[in-house]
């Protein structure tokens, strides 16, 4: 029905390597990720990988309709991926395709073995996928911005999921294929990997490929799930940048000191040392992470993990997967600063006790619920 | 070989699931799992420990009911012999009359409660495949009148009730407003003075906004005194 019929191009890969994107064959398109994108879901998160757009919408745990559908050990996990009919150049239907039901299955399936399903028997855990702009690599996409929603939801996980599509072009294997990759290539494998183990919870394939190839794709493939995992993390503490810096900052001005010293264990350098060769290998992704897209600032003391310096940090420009800035959290950020500034002949009194009131005061949080009057 | 011990986040730093907290001798709390020897984050929130217990406070989440929590609901159902509550949540929440009514009852128990009535009542069974049951038999609990119910997010609840009350009291105390706290997010409010009924609402979603800050509870006693302040002037 479209006007210009599109064409198989001539090589997926030019002379210089290039792919029809001008990507090299290990090289990810720009993602960008946001969290937090819908008011009335419970958790949300938007994606775009390229041309590849796709808004994700986390209800729950709530209360299962039809009935009949209630597991009584776990909760349900009812995933819905569906594409606009405006997402592809001709217009798709809007009745669910068999594929779609495919996909709705395989992303369900992907993200089960990572959250705490047993803990709402009889519930329902609601996971909606729209994808409005299709451009190949849309369930591996919806994977990676599912686990996000799902940790926006304030559902517990035992770690987020991350997935890319690897496959063949031009007899070359290239990582997070394009939709003309997709179409016209030799051969598609879609993962889902939980990042920092090598445990698999998708692998799809179509086409033909030999072991050596198998073996190389799934290496790339690993490589990509940690630049995106990254990206996933980058995205949460976006979204929640607000509450840590408030959280933290309102310590440091007034008790610099209290992190380390309420530490309860004092260690020698030794185990110093021994921890962190620990925290190294139990955390891969920052240690041995192929593109660091977040300069890593050296850890402070021996309890610091690098990580908590993260959230203050811009993205490298020079990143290929840049992560957008939240503006709105900024302006939010500036409004409170302001807040702050007008209350602060308030704090300054109680600076005099910095621990007790700060003491009574964050303790607040973890009180045994009680009836109020 | 020394014993392996550390601690990996600031105090009250973010985390986000799959983030390894400790290791060595802690205990995993709430929001935390233990798996091979490590102690690693479930949720999104703000990590912290105390006496050897890590544990994530949340920053978002549902209502999963507890027993004993003290909850506020709306009856959404009247049957024969209970009647069914909405106390948010997945889990909709039955109230038996032998929970609610001294015997003899009559047979229709709408005339005791009806659809749409606001009560508060608490928990006192709840498992994987039954409940949550509800009672309404102890001092405070039933049917809810004249006031009005504020929903907030579960998750700030135990904020807003502050250490051992304090935060809510302090409310109670400045504004004169009688306020019932659900621990399923919902709080009933009755007062007299509209003024400071509107005054309530307002601490209440400071709290609620600024549930991860320090000393909130003294911003908010001076935010009150002000507005009172300001009110008395006008």
């Amino acid at each position: 029905m479209s006007f210009t019929r599109e064409v198989r191009p001539e090589r997926l890969i030019d002379e210089n390597g290039r792919r029809t994107d001008g990507r090299l064959p290990n090289e990810l398109r720009p993602v960008k990720l946001k969290v937090g994108v819908l008011g009335t879901a419970d958790g949300s998160a938007y994606i775009e990988q390229g041309k590849t757009r796709i808004i994700v919408a986390v209800y729950g745990p709530r209360e299962l309709h039809p009935r009949h559908l209630a597991l009584s050990d776990k909760a349900y996990l009812r995933c819905t991926y569906r594409m606009a009919t405006f997402s592809v150049p001709d217009r798709k239907n809007p009745a669910p395709t068999r594929r779609e039901r495919e996909i709705s299955m395989v992303v369900a399936n992907a993200i089960e073995p990572v959250i705490f399903i047993r803990d709402f028997p009889r519930a329902v855990i609601d996971i909606y996928i729209q994808v409005l702009q299709a451009d190949g690599g849309t369930r591996a996409a919806a994977i990676t911005a599912a686990a996000v929603a799902l940790a926006d939801a304030g559902i517990p996980m035992r770690n987020l999921v991350t997935a890319v599509a690897v496959g063949k072009a031009d007899g070359q294997i290239v990582l997070d294929l394009n939709d003309k990759e997709d179409k016209y290539g030799e051969g598609d494998i879609p993962i889902a990997m939980i990042p920092g183990t090598d445990q698999i919870t998708l692998l799809q394939q179509d086409g033909k490929f030999t072991v050596e190839e198998f073996k190389k794709a799934m290496e790339l493939a690993k490589t990509g799930i940690a630049q995106l995992y990254e990206i996933q993390k980058e995205a949460i503490r976006n979204a929640y940048k607000v509450v840590a810096e408030e959280s933290t900052s309102a310590e440091s001005e007034t008790a610099p000191t209290e992190s380390i010293e309420t530490m309860p264990i004092q260690k020698t350098e030794e185990e110093a040392e021994l921890s962190k060769a620990i925290r190294e290998s139990v955390s891969p992704a920052h240690a041995s992470e192929p593109q660091p897209q977040i300069k890593e600032e050296s850890p402070q003391t021996s309890e610091i993990q690098p990580e908590s310096t993260l959230s203050e940090q811009k993205p490298n420009e020079s990143s290929e997967a840049p992560v957008e800035s939240t503006e709105p959290a900024k302006e939010v950020t500036e409004s409170i600063e302001s807040e702050t500034i007008s209350s602060e002949p308030v704090v300054m009194p109680a600076a005099i006790e910095p621990k007790t009131s700060e003491e009574t005061d964050k303790s607040e949080a973890d009180i045994k619920p009680e009836e109020a009057s | 070989m020394p014993i392996l011990l550390a601690v990996y986040f600031q105090k009250r730093e973010l985390v986000i699931p799959g983030q390894v907290l400790a290791e060595g001798k802690y205990r995993a709390g709430e929001g935390t799992f233990f798996q091979k020897g490590k102690i690693i984050s479930s949720l999104v929130g703000l990590a912290e420990i105390k006496n050897n217990v890590v544990r994530v406070v949340p920053l978002q989440g549902v209502y999963i009911p507890r027993v004993g929590d003290i909850v506020i609901g709306t009856i959404i159902q009247v049957g024969a012999t209970n009647w069914k509550v909405d106390i948010g949540g997945p889990y909709l929440a039955s109230l038996h009359a032998n929970n609610a009514l001294r015997k003899p009852y009559d047979d229709d128990l709408a005339i005791y409660m009806d659809i749409g009535d606001t009560i508060a009542a608490q928990i006192i069974s709840f498992d994987r495949t039954h409940g949550p049951f509800l009672t309404t038999k102890e001092r405070g609990l039933g049917k809810l009148r004249n006031g009005m119910l504020l929903e907030i997010s579960p998750a700030k609840v135990p904020r807003v009730i502050g250490r051992k009350g304090s935060m809510i009291n302090m409310i109670k105390n400045e504004t004169g407003v009688d306020i019932l706290i659900g621990q399923n997010g919902r709080i009933w409010l009755k007062s007299n003075d509209p003024a400071m009924l509107r005054l309530a609402i307002r601490a209440i979603r400071k709290v609620e906004e600024e549930a991860h800050t320090s000393n909130l509870t003294d911003r908010i006693h001076d935010m009150l005194e002000n507005e009172k302040k300001r009110g008395n002037e006008q």
